[in-house]
């Protein structure tokens, strides 16, 4: 049974919480045949005493509301309903307004000064029509990370309404130069996910590439050359302390962390063939996991950690291969052109990978059978896919024909929303890491 | 109707919890979660580290005349076939190499951009291996070579039209040491 808004309004002006008797009907993102109805929802603008720093002026309540703005904007599942014209502040007045510009749900965000200096930010999600409060919670931060209140909110939304988790609390590692494109990326960047706070994590002058957070986000994995020889560094952000991977001789390549951050699969190439190994961190050790003359490369764990997708070129073209962990059962899953550095999704159910056309290079998604091939993007040039942890959205890097700097990209699983993250610097090889706790 | 319904199960049950929770209020009590600062977030703003600095390599050029220009081959496409051009200059190489038996070298692979990373990576490693084994073939010992890929990670052009590619393509040679007998 529906409350009509007049009543729930009635119910709001009582209180501001909401009987339980309101609404059988909830908020949900709603597809009929396979076409999705986006969730209208409105985020308004509500203006606090706060400034976002002191003597900037900027007024946090707005930054954190546009912060949630931009967050759900990036999604297909929910459409973003403009602010009423007329400024109101409480809660029934902007149901009412948002109501009348047809949202169906409203994200009130309110943030508070604690006495102890912390931000505390109180976010709730509206049913319009029932006036009810779908779910809430108050995040507290640090003033300094004031961006994260708007993005847990923003996640606490998503996951409410799509049934998947969020992935806007996140950041992205990329590496980057620092300078034209020409120049070999000797920095390694963080990024949020809408490309703000940008960190320097690393910077010592030795080129790095393919980076990769830890799954608890606490260290980063990479390639780092020191004397034109390329080695994988585990790297502790909370020490700074760096770590050489003690391999086998060859020169190693694309590793990969396992799901529980354990262990981390790898190419090694030794004198022309390149293999896939497993090197456990407890232990110092690797163990090879393939044999076959020629390329073998770009492993990844599946999320349950009992098998690798990886690419193999031993039938000609590069292809997609699935293997058990102790490399038996390898199978070729992928078939016609040219596929190949694939990732597993956090769900399991899919492997993005890049293909390569006539046309240039594209993101796909396939099952991990093979089936329900579909292709993503079709920037020309895209390479480097990377899950987001909601596994409804794919990062990736884009070159342009004429060799600007690269851009980073994120596309939705559905391949129907696609933008590009403003970077304040160049930056090229992103990863998505985890869900911050 | 044909309705996928995508929201959490739990989502209505916690929701109703709150709701419960409420009842009697002035205002809802909400849950509250403290967002600890993340390490990846807020690393200190200097250098992290002392660098480890490494003695500079002594680097010889190829000061004689047959190296100007000529340290640099370069590859087809997806291939690691040395042409005669490129054997060329190795066997060059090779010869200085044999009458410079201080010098050591140092071959590195490079792959264009038009291949997946990892791939590029490996390809790079091939070319090496095979300036390596061709060098070999004409005298040199292996322990005096070191090979390294940068594959598609140091290259000279960046844009994508075939002529900026080819010349991403390359296989280099560093020499290190001291010339002479």
């Amino acid at each position: 049974m529906r409350l009509n808004l007049a009543v729930s309004i009635a119910l709001l002006t009582v209180a501001n919480c909401i009987s339980p008797a309101a609404a059988q009907d909830r908020l949900f993102v709603d597809i009929k045949e396979g076409v999705m109805a986006p969730l209208a929802i409105g985020i308004p603008t509500i203006a606090s005493d706060i400034q976002v720093e002191a003597g900037t002026g900027g007024d946090i309540g707005l930054a954190l509301a546009s912060v949630i703005r931009a967050d759900l904007t990036t999604s297909s599942f929910f459409r973003v309903v403009d602010a009423p014209s007329a400024a109101v502040a409480d809660d029934k007045s902007l149901l009412s307004a948002f109501s009348a510009k047809g949202a169906q749900a409203l994200v009130i965000g309110r943030p508070a000064r604690a006495a102890d200096g912390m931000l505390v930010y109180s976010c709730a999600l509206y049913d319009v029509f029932s006036g009810t409060i779908e779910t809430a919670r108050e995040f507290r931060v640090s003033q300094r990370q004031w961006r994260r209140a708007a993005h847990k909110c923003a996640d606490l939304v998503f996951a409410h309404a799509t049934g998947y988790s969020g992935h806007f609390d996140t950041r992205f590692v990329l590496v980057s130069s620092g300078a034209a494109a020409e120049e070999p990326a000797t920095r390694l960047i963080a990024v949020d996910v809408d490309g703000a706070n940008p960190t320097e994590l690393l910077n010592n002058g030795e080129l790095v590439a393919m980076p990769q957070f830890s799954p608890d986000n606490r260290s980063a994995l990479f390639v780092a050359y020191q004397s034109d020889m390329p080695r994988i560094v585990l790297f502790d952000l909370e020490s700074g302390r760096r770590t050489s991977l003690q391999l086998p001789a060859g020169l190693p390549s694309a590793a990969r962390f396992s799901p529980d951050g354990s262990r981390a699969v790898l190419a090694l190439s030794q004198d022309g063939n390149t293999d896939i190994y497993e090197y456990e961190f407890a232990v110092g050790r690797s163990q090879r996991l393939t044999d076959m003359t020629g390329i073998d490369t770009s492993p990844s764990y599946s999320p349950d950690g009992k098998s690798i997708v990886f690419e193999s070129d031993r039938s000609g073209q590069p292809q997609l291969y699935v293997m058990r962990l102790d490399g038996g059962d390898q199978r070729r899953i992928s078939f016609g052109g040219v596929h190949g550095s694939p990732v597993w999704s956090p769900d399991g159910s899919l492997i993005a990978f890049v293909t390569q056309t006539s046309e240039g290079q594209q993101i796909g998604v396939m099952a991990p059978d093979g089936s329900k091939r579909r292709i993503l993007t079709e920037g020309g040039h895209d390479e480097d896919p990377s899950w987001a942890p909601s596994g409804r959205a794919v990062s990736f890097q884009r070159v342009s024909q004429n060799g600007s700097p690269p851009e980073i990209w994120v596309t939705d699983v559905a391949g129907r929303v696609q933008y590009r993250i403003a970077l304040p610097l160049a930056g090229s090889e992103p990863h998505w890491s985890e869900t911050l706790p | 109707m044909n309705s996928i319904w995508l929201w959490r199960p739990f989502g209505r049950r916690s929701a109703s919890i709150l709701m419960a929770f409420c009842v009697g209020l002035s205002s809802c009590q909400r849950p509250a979660q403290d967002l600890p600062p993340a390490p990846m977030f807020w690393l200190p703003a200097e250098p992290l580290r002392a660098q480890q600095v490494e003695p500079a390599p002594v680097v010889v050029e190829p000061v004689a005349e047959p190296f100007a220009g000529s340290t640099i081959i370069y590859f087809d496409r997806d291939s690691v076939t040395l042409d005669a051009a490129a054997r060329g200059v190795l066997d060059m190489q090779a010869e200085w190499l044999l009458q410079n038996p201080r010098v050591t070298a140092t071959l590195r692979g490079h792959a264009d951009l038009l291949g997946n990373r990892g791939r590029q990576f490996a390809i790079g490693e091939m070319r090496a291996a095979a300036m390596r084994r061709h060098l070999a073939a004409r005298g040199v010992a292996s322990a005096r070579i070191q090979i390294t890929s940068f594959g598609k990670e140091k290259p000279v052009a960046t844009a994508l039209d075939q002529e900026s590619q080819r010349r991403n393509r390359r296989g280099e040679t560093i020499f290190k040491g001291v010339a002479g007998q």
